[in-house]
């Protein structure tokens, strides 16, 4: 692999932080655009062939295991505490990990505030960007990623899990079902090879055949020779000068060994936990709330799509494993429609697991026959996953913790959530439409799977319009620090019904774009 | 990063991995909360014992018995190796044995079952629950009974194979454009 090395002291460096969707492809568009990139990243480099088909093996190969915490009335608080969110620590980040469904966010998401109106308790907003300006970086996101049902890209074929989910989700009375929208490759496209059904999305695809930044962006930026990857490296410090700019980047090398890189810009993309949490340890005298933090929005406003599962055990044999982690999507319940007792929308997908993950996570008090039934007739088994829209409030945030450190002796970040009435309606109106659907194909029973830690996490850096109402402007460019800018799902104003990594890998274009054209 | 063999794989390893994980989870627990109470005991539980109160936690009438000999083994010898652990899952086994009537080995299933009710949520039913999930319900021998192949790598995966296998439900219509 090309190795490109730049200066310590070559402050003429753009530094990302983070190669997941929104560090890797923000830092292979900048080298394209003819910018150097060094990209600070605190896994390790792994390669397709490492990768196991083995749950356990692959969790601890490839999870972020850095100690949080987690407080408030969420399910998860009290699951998990010590393990609320589900992300990677590796080079790609979590698009190693990722079930690769992209989407774009319907246009009258964009508009949450305008078209739920007040929500008490809430703090809705509309998105500083509309769906017109963000469609043609969704486009390109699209091509990049190889989404099929795009571009002219097929569709994968049906899987067994995907056949019972859209049998049932007919009979149940839904329309809007299809097996699209996967970022894998339903044949080779872009030097990838098309996908072979391993089953094994979750645990990094041995194939490439689904989108991860580790083999598609980290490559396209090294070939371009003015891309230093650093693996192993964790950012723990962003520095200032006297006028506000940033000036570089204290990170912790593999061995211990701290070192300082200095930049003309930094993009922090360390995922919309890590993200917050660095803007706070690098407080000083002049920014004592933290970096990019007058208005105080730094943490707040933490969003994570609603998670739930729900199986279905039937009497002839279904084997969910054969064929890929998602399987595809219910639409319908996206739509906006209080009638239902709930703003926003949500949306059913088929998933499926295996007994490692299905026995550890999906009902983490499961025991007895009520339990064991459902895991010893595996094969028999059909899952529905839940991906809606959770509200912003204020309260729900990342902060530091108030005495637990990480091994470089920072504060661990703390995620408090407070479940809002709108959440707790939509995940209750979620159970009872899965297992709706689940009968409908023949489910004989139904056991319904906890939330799980976060998977998708966002809104702790949010864009606004004005200064005062987030964290950075449209582009993530910090309102406070022209030089700073934030590249992640930290971003989004509103979490919507839609898996974010496609809005993420179309922000980040957007802003490579924006840095060019503005900071030359 | 350099993997090895140890962690969830197999082999030699296998069951020291096991063994210092049941002793670093049962840490974990124990700081959170639980060993003030705990006194002293003569006996302390064997592997048998264990097994029976996983096997009433986790009931499957068609898996080989020796394979609940697994997690209760590793049980034994995490307590034979850490202080703390075996302070856990003595006061643990105590507690259990009382809640079934004062002894375990001579109570009724469903008394067994009503004693497991009272410890759910507790570090010693945390402890019990992720011991066998980690060496249970992650064994290949136990998804050999219950349907799971696991590993597809060796056989290139279920395309042009056992994709669809689903014979009992008609094939979804063509999809709709712009869904
Ligand atoms: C099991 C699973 C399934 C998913 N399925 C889907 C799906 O189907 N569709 C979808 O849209 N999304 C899915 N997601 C979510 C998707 O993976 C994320 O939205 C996406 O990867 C987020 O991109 P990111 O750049 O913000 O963060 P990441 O991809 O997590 O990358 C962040 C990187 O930053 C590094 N980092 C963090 N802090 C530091 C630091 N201080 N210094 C240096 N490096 C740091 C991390 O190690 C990591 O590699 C899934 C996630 C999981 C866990
Ligand atoms: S099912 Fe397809 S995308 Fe998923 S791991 Fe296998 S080859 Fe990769």
């Amino acid at each position: 692999m090309a190795t490109t090395r730049f200066e310590l002291n070559d402050d003429s460096v753009a530094v990302v932080i983070g190669s997941g969707a929104g560090g890797g492809v923000l830092a292979s568009e900048l080298c394209r655009l003819g910018k150097r990139v060094v990209c600070l990243e605190a896994g390790p480099s792994l390669t397709m062939a490492d990768f196991r088909n083995d749950e356990f093996f692959s969790f601890q190969q490839l999870t972020w295991m850095d100690k949080r915490s987690a407080s408030g009335s969420w399910p998860v608080a009290r699951s998990s505490p010590g393990f609320p969110a589900y992300t990677s620590k590796a080079v790609g980040g979590t698009t190693n990990i990722w079930g690769a469904l992209s989407f774009r966010i319907q246009p009258h998401e964009l508009v949450a505030r305008e078209t739920y109106g007040e929500v008490a308790g809430a703090d809705l907003v509309d998105w500083p960007v509309s769906s017109d300006e963000l469609a043609p970086y969704w486009l390109q996101a699209e091509d990049r990623m190889g989404v099929t049902g795009t571009h002219g890209i097929p569709r994968l074929p049906v899987t067994n899990n995907y056949k019972v989910f859209d049998y049932g989700a007919r009979r149940a009375g839904y329309a809007r079902v299809a097996n699209d929208r996967h970022a894998i490759n339903s044949r080779s496209r872009d030097g990838r090879s098309h996908c072979y059904q391993l089953g094994f999305c979750g645990q990094g695809c041995k194939f490439g055949a689904k989108w991860s930044t580790l083999y598609t962006d980290i490559p396209m930026a090294e070939a371009t020779g003015r891309f230093d990857l650093r693996p192993g490296c964790t950012a723990l410090r962003i520095e200032h000068d006297g006028k506000g700019r940033v000036t570089g980047v204290l990170y912790a090398a593999a061995d211990g060994t701290q070192h300082f890189q200095r930049a003309a810009l930094v993009a922090v993309a360390g995922n919309a936990i890590e993200t917050p949490r660095l803007l706070l340890n690098s407080a000083s005298a002049r920014f004592p709330q933290g970096l990019a933090n007058g208005s105080g929005w730094v943490g707040r406003c933490y969003t994570k799509n609603l998670n739930a599962s729900a199986w279905g055990l039937f009497e002839k044999p279904v084997h969910m494993n054969h064929g890929v982690t998602m399987g595809g999507s219910i639409y319908d319940e996206s739509r906006y429609d209080p009638a239902r007792g709930f703003v926003g929308g949500y949306l059913l997908q088929a998933v499926q697991v295996g007994i490692p993950f299905l026995a550890a996570v999906i009902k983490p008090d499961g025991w007895g026959r009520e339990f064991t039934r459902f895991v010893e007739h595996y094969d028999h088994l059909s899952g529905i996953w839940m991906n809606g829209e959770d509200l912003p409030c204020v309260n729900n945030r990342v902060t530091l913790h108030p005495t637990e450190k990480d091994v470089h002796g920072l504060p661990i970040p703390n995620i408090h959530v407070d479940e809002h009435a709108n959440d707790v309606a939509m995940r209750e109106h979620f159970y009872g439409r899965a297992e709706a659907v689940l009968r409908a194909a023949g489910a004989t029973d139904v056991m319904r799977g906890n939330p799980l830690p976060s998977s998708h996490n966002m809104g702790t850096c949010r864009m606004s319009a004005k200064p005062d109402g987030g964290v950075t402007n449209a582009f993530g460019q910090a309102h406070e620090i022209p030089n700073l800018f934030v590249s992640d799902g930290s971003l989004f104003p509103t979490s919507t019904a839609e898996n974010p990594t496609q809005t993420i890998v179309a922000l980040a274009l957007r802003q490579a774009e924006y840095i060019v054209s503005t900071l030359g | 990063m350099k993997q090895t063999d140890s962690a969830a794989t197999g082999n030699l390893d296998r069951r020291q991995f096991l063994v210092s994980f049941i002793i670093a989870t049962a840490a974990a627990l124990s700081s959170r909360s639980f060993l003030a109470a705990a006194e002293p005991v003569d006996t302390s539980p064997a592997s048998a014992d264990w097994q029976s109160v996983l096997e009433t936690m986790f009931p499957h009438d068609n898996v080989d018995r020796t394979l609940y000999g697994v997690p209760s083994d590793a049980l034994v010898s995490a307590a034979e190796k850490d202080a703390g652990t075996r302070q856990l899952l003595e006061a643990g086994w105590q507690s259990l044995s009382q809640a079934a009537g004062g002894d375990w080995s001579s109570a009724t299933g469903e008394a067994r079952s009503r004693a497991i009710a009272t410890i759910v949520g507790t570090p010693l039913f945390v402890l019990l629950r992720q011991t066998t999930v980690f060496t249970f319900y992650g064994n290949p021998k136990v998804w050999e009974v219950f349907g799971y192949e696991g590993d597809a790598w060796p056989f290139g995966g279920y395309l042009g194979k056992e994709l669809v296998t689903v014979d009992w439900l008609p094939d979804p219509p063509a999809p709709a454009e712009g869904t």
